[in-house]
């Protein structure tokens, strides 16, 4: 009896028992802030170079696999436009509501985002003559973003990092043969989810 | 964390805010690019390529006004008149490219004149001796020859302190009646103030003969800012001047950003050449011709 008793424990131990979690993920609140580079495409990529960015996410997990965030980020640029000016840079501002949706796979997160707000340019420098994408008096644009990216879950619950990527399109921002202002944002970021 | 978080976010605001960023002004109404060298005179001396910017300031403000009237209060002398814009609120410069069109080394100078709001000042019209070897009068800032290779393109920046000071020399020039070799030979552009000099008088040989102080001291809070920039371009063959404008609205709000398309109202200096509208009048009568 008592042989059966242990011998029907072990086993529905064994059935029931699952290994822990390694990499457990908090959900919830969550920030984020990151590093990276604005590379705008053709068409405007000839009037302005490559430039540092930098961007704050803020949001919460509404699901495991929803989020919804608010951003905001700035790059700056040097605008390669026909000189004079030669060496002159500008900044771009960016702020936006997103929506992330996205699913784990043990310690790596997978996610893909998109979403709307408005641009800010510090400078109309791409106004000069013969360039022409902002209009005089223009700072403000709309902007749309969709983009992917991934996040590698550190030992501790709280943290993890990620790598992603967005395209944004900036349809106010537009030269007078060619298309809006379109760029990648490519950013290493640090999340912390409470 | 969340408190550092929020921190990083508002400075982040914070930097936008506190951005001063240079405003590209539009070029004057003949176009970005100047072609010089290819014309000469009636007795061939060669014609120096012009044109003149124009800053689209907007109109003053009631608080403005009242901004100003505050300070022409603490002003005894009635002759010092406290200008709408005034040295410090606009910093300017011009950034240059001159690209020499020929197969030969050749010489550029570019000089930059202009306006403020009382007066404006061309050298040419400037005569401060009747011999004929005298140099002639000097412009405002400029006139350093330049060396350009054959085919060859050279860059170049008249700085904000370069500017500054010849909105200074401009402003002891006219309304100070200083000598313009004296104004701008000497570096004025930290000067506290500059007292006024009595009319330029010549002798029987046609020599300026030594001016007195009159008594009327400017101090630097009326120093008048330029609001046209006259460009000369005189190179020696056919090349082209390329140039940008650009002013950090210190003062703020003075600049339209939407320049010469803003509604008429909106501006408070818009026709270069006229004193309608508040704007400056011709030379003063002190710095003429002799007759």
């Amino acid at each position: 009896m008592i042989r059966g008793v242990i011998a029907t424990v072990t086993v529905a131990t064994i059935a029931t028992a699952s290994t822990a979690d390694a990499r457990p993920a908090s959900q919830g609140w969550y920030a984020e802030g990151g590093l990276g580079a604005v590379t705008f495409l053709p068409a405007t990529s000839r009037q302005a170079a490559v430039g540092p960015a930098l961007g704050f996410r803020f949001g919460r997990d509404l699901f495991s696999f929803l989020s919804l965030g608010i951003q905001a980020g700035a790059s700056s640029h040097e605008a390669t436009v026909p000189a004079p000016p030669e060496g002159e840079w500008f900044q771009l501002y960016r702020a936006a509501a997103d929506l992330r949706l996205g699913g784990r796979i043990g310690r790596i997160a997978l996610f893909v985002e998109g979403g709307a707000g408005a641009a800010m340019i510090s400078s109309n420098i791409l106004g000069k003559m013969d360039v022409e994408i902002t209009e005089p008096d223009e700072e403000f644009t709309l902007m749309f973003q969709a983009g992917a990216g991934f996040e590698y879950q550190l030992e501790n619950r709280h943290y993890a990092i990620g790598l992603a990527g967005d395209w944004f399109f900036l349809p106010q921002f537009k030269p007078p043969n060619g298309a809006p202002m379109q760029a990648i944002d490519s950013r290493l970021y640090l999340r912390y989810t409470y | 964390m969340s408190t550092n978080l929020w921190t990083a976010s508002f400075l982040v605001v914070a930097l936008v805010g506190c951005t001063n960023d240079p405003i590209y002004i539009p070029p004057g109404m003949d176009g970005p690019r100047l072609e010089g060298g290819l014309e000469v005179d009636m007795e061939g001396e060669r014609v120096p390529a012009k044109t003149s910017v124009v800053l689209p300031i907007n109109t003053e403000t009631m608080e403005d006004i009242e901004d100003r009237m505050a300070l022409q209060a603490t002003i005894t002398s009635p002759e010092v008149i406290v200008p709408y814009i005034r040295v410090g609120d606009l910093e300017i410069s011009v950034e240059w490219t001159i690209r020499n069109m020929t197969d030969e080394d050749g010489q550029a100078t570019m000089q930059i004149n202009g306006a403020n709001q009382f007066y404006e000042y061309d050298p040419e019209l400037v005569v401060l001796s009747e011999d004929d070897e005298a140099p002639p009068t000097p412009g405002l800032t400029g006139d350093i020859p330049i060396d350009i290779p054959a085919s060859g393109t050279i860059s170049g920046l008249f700085t904000e302190d370069d500017m500054r000071e010849a909105a200074i020399d401009l402003d002891q020039i006219t309304r100070g009646r200083i000598n313009p070799f004296r104004a701008r030979y000497t570096i004025a552009k930290n000067d506290r103030e500059f007292a006024q000099l009595t009319e330029v008088m010549f002798d029987e040989d046609g020599e300026a003969i030594a001016q007195e102080a009159t008594g009327v001291v400017f101090p630097r809070e009326v120093f008048a800012g330029m609001l046209r920039l006259d460009l000369v371009f005189d190179p020696d063959r056919h090349m082209v001047l390329e140039y940008q404008v650009r002013v950090r609205d210190v003062r703020g709000e003075m600049i339209n950003m939407m320049f010469f398309d803003a509604p008429a109202d909106e501006l408070q200096y818009t026709d270069p050449y006229a004193a309608e509208n508040g704007f400056y009048t011709a030379m003063p009568a002190a710095m003429m011709p002799p007759p």
